[in-house]
């Protein structure tokens, strides 16, 4: 049961086939089995899910998530659940209030089985920050999932969760799906309610789902956002998609070039329209969004009711950086300069395309302990951080295998226009046969 | 940046450096540093 999707699981509950302390059952034994050898939980709620299934009450017509358990990345508060942050700070903060996803999904039927590993306070891209050891890649353990949600995606790609919900600051969805063979959406920035999620940089978080499939994908994000999307039919002729020459460029395996190549001719004979285009350097962008994590992170951490002198490595690195950039004369003028014609830049490019697609990370997981000098660790969100900084809606889906380990495609439609976003996916979902099949080794 | 800098600048965080972590931190900051001459470089284009 712990592998089944979203709308498999919520067949069988409408049809009273199954009711949702099987389905909190059956994932508490996962996580019995393999926790160990995963450490994707901070804290499992094993009782409060038990509890929370037993009091679900069936009805004629279920909300979508129904008994359905689901991971919460530990940054997003939760009543009477500790909230840590991934950080030994805050290892006995108890909040008094759940943050409003949280109870958005409780609302649709969700169950809350545990709180997802996260790098310290969602700074870092592989979850070795984390103040509770670093999570594992359920494709292979001695690789990372990923950060700063790696563990949210270890979760679901394990079967310790169904779905999970993680955050996204410059790609902290979008690399652990890619990491480990998840469908990860980055809605446009501002629609989805944030309050009580503890940030990083306000102008770039956004929380959203990781899932196995873009349909689950499609469902938990359409109860967070409170918008309803026409997701049939998943046919992509006409749509105008761009592909980016450095964001291919960028790539060096040609293995993953090869299956990213296969799904782009997917596309093409779906009818969809393919142009290659020039893009602003990703050196830049990732450059921009550096200097605006570091100096919104600082200006967060200081008004943060809790000593600093705990910190990671990581994180007072950043916020050396951040204080030292906020101390040169006119330097945030020129930063938000250079971001405003990001942004315009982008607007306009969204008027002539209807898409842009490319790989979501540069390479592979990476092994946990690899040492990674920060600069080549910066690398993994070289793809990522333009829709971050530029609120646009991304999605990562997976596409296929090298190595035996997953590959990540993804795709940047214009500001609110998810529909097409998920349409697309879908039909390359389809074409390209991903199937999810992790082995815990 | 120089060691008074770096000492600075961690104070008004909140935390204090060792003589040893100084050399650490100064390292670690040579990796993000270039960002800068990057952002300064791609903000001289005309508006």
């Amino acid at each position: 049961m712990f592998r089944q999707t979203i709308a498999a699981l919520h067949g069988l509950l409408q049809k009273k086939e199954i009711c949702p302390t099987e389905v909190v059952a059956s994932v508490l034994d996962c996580i019995d089995e393999k926790e160990e050898a995963i450490n994707a939980y901070i804290t499992v709620t094993a009782i409060a899910a038990e509890e929370r299934a037993k009091s679900l009450h069936w009805s004629l017509a279920l909300p979508p998530l129904w008994g359905i358990p689901m991971a919460l990345k530990d940054n997003i508060d939760t009543l009477g659940v500790r909230t840590t942050c991934g950080s030994h700070i805050l290892a006995t903060r108890m909040p008094e209030t759940s943050a409003a996803i949280a109870r958005t999904l409780e609302n649709a039927g969700a169950v809350l089985i545990g709180k997802a590993n996260l790098d310290q306070f969602a700074v870092g891209s592989s979850t070795e920050t984390s103040d509770y050891g670093p999570s594992r890649n359920p494709w292979d353990t001695k690789r990372v999932p990923g950060g700063s949600s790696g563990g949210s995606a270890a979760a679901v790609a394990a079967g310790e969760a169904i779905f999970s919900i993680g955050t996204d600051t410059g790609g902290s969805l979008r690399q652990p799906a890619s990491y480990c063979g998840l469908v990860a959406v980055k809605p446009t920035f501002g629609t989805v309610d944030r309050s009580g999620i503890f940030p990083l940089a306000p102008s770039l978080d956004m929380p959203g789902p990781l899932c196995r499939c873009v349909g689950d994908a499609a469902i938990v994000h359409q109860v967070i956002t409170g918008k309803r999307m026409v997701l049939e039919p998943q046919a992509v002729a006409g749509l105008k998609i761009a592909l980016p020459r450095q964001y291919f460029n960028a790539i060096a395996d040609p293995a993953i070039l090869a299956l990213l190549r296969r799904a782009v001719d997917h596309l093409a004979a779906g009818g969809a329209e393919i142009e290659e285009i020039d893009i602003l350097d990703p050196e830049v962008t990732i450059a921009l969004y550096q200097i605006i994590c570091a100096t919104e992170a600082k200006g967060v951490l200081m008004k943060a009711p809790f000593p600093r002198e705990d910190l990671g490595e990581e994180l007072k690195s950043r916020l050396l950086f951040g204080a030292h950039c906020l101390e040169r004369p006119s330097f945030p003028a020129t930063v938000q300069k250079t971001r405003d014609r990001l942004v315009e830049t982008a607007v306009q490019l969204m008027k002539r395309y209807d898409l842009i697609l490319g790989p979501t990370t540069t390479g592979l997981a990476f092994c946990v302990g690899e040492d990674l000098p920060p600069s080549e660790m910066h690398l993994s969100d070289l793809l990522t951080v333009l829709a971050s900084l530029t609120g646009l809606p991304a999605l990562s889906l997976p596409v296929g295998l090298v190595d035996s380990l997953p590959v990540g495609l993804q795709l940047m439609a214009p500001h609110l226009r998810e529909e097409t976003m998920f349409r697309a996916a879908a039909y390359i979902e389809k074409a390209m046969g991903f199937v999810l099949r992790p082995l815990v080794n | 940046m120089d060691d008074a800098d770096l000492r600075r600048l961690a104070k008004e965080i909140g935390f204090s450096l060792s003589d040893e972590e100084i050399d650490h931190y100064r390292q670690r900051l040579l990796y993000f540093l270039p960002y800068i001459e990057t952002v300064e470089k791609a903000g001289e284009g005309k508006d």
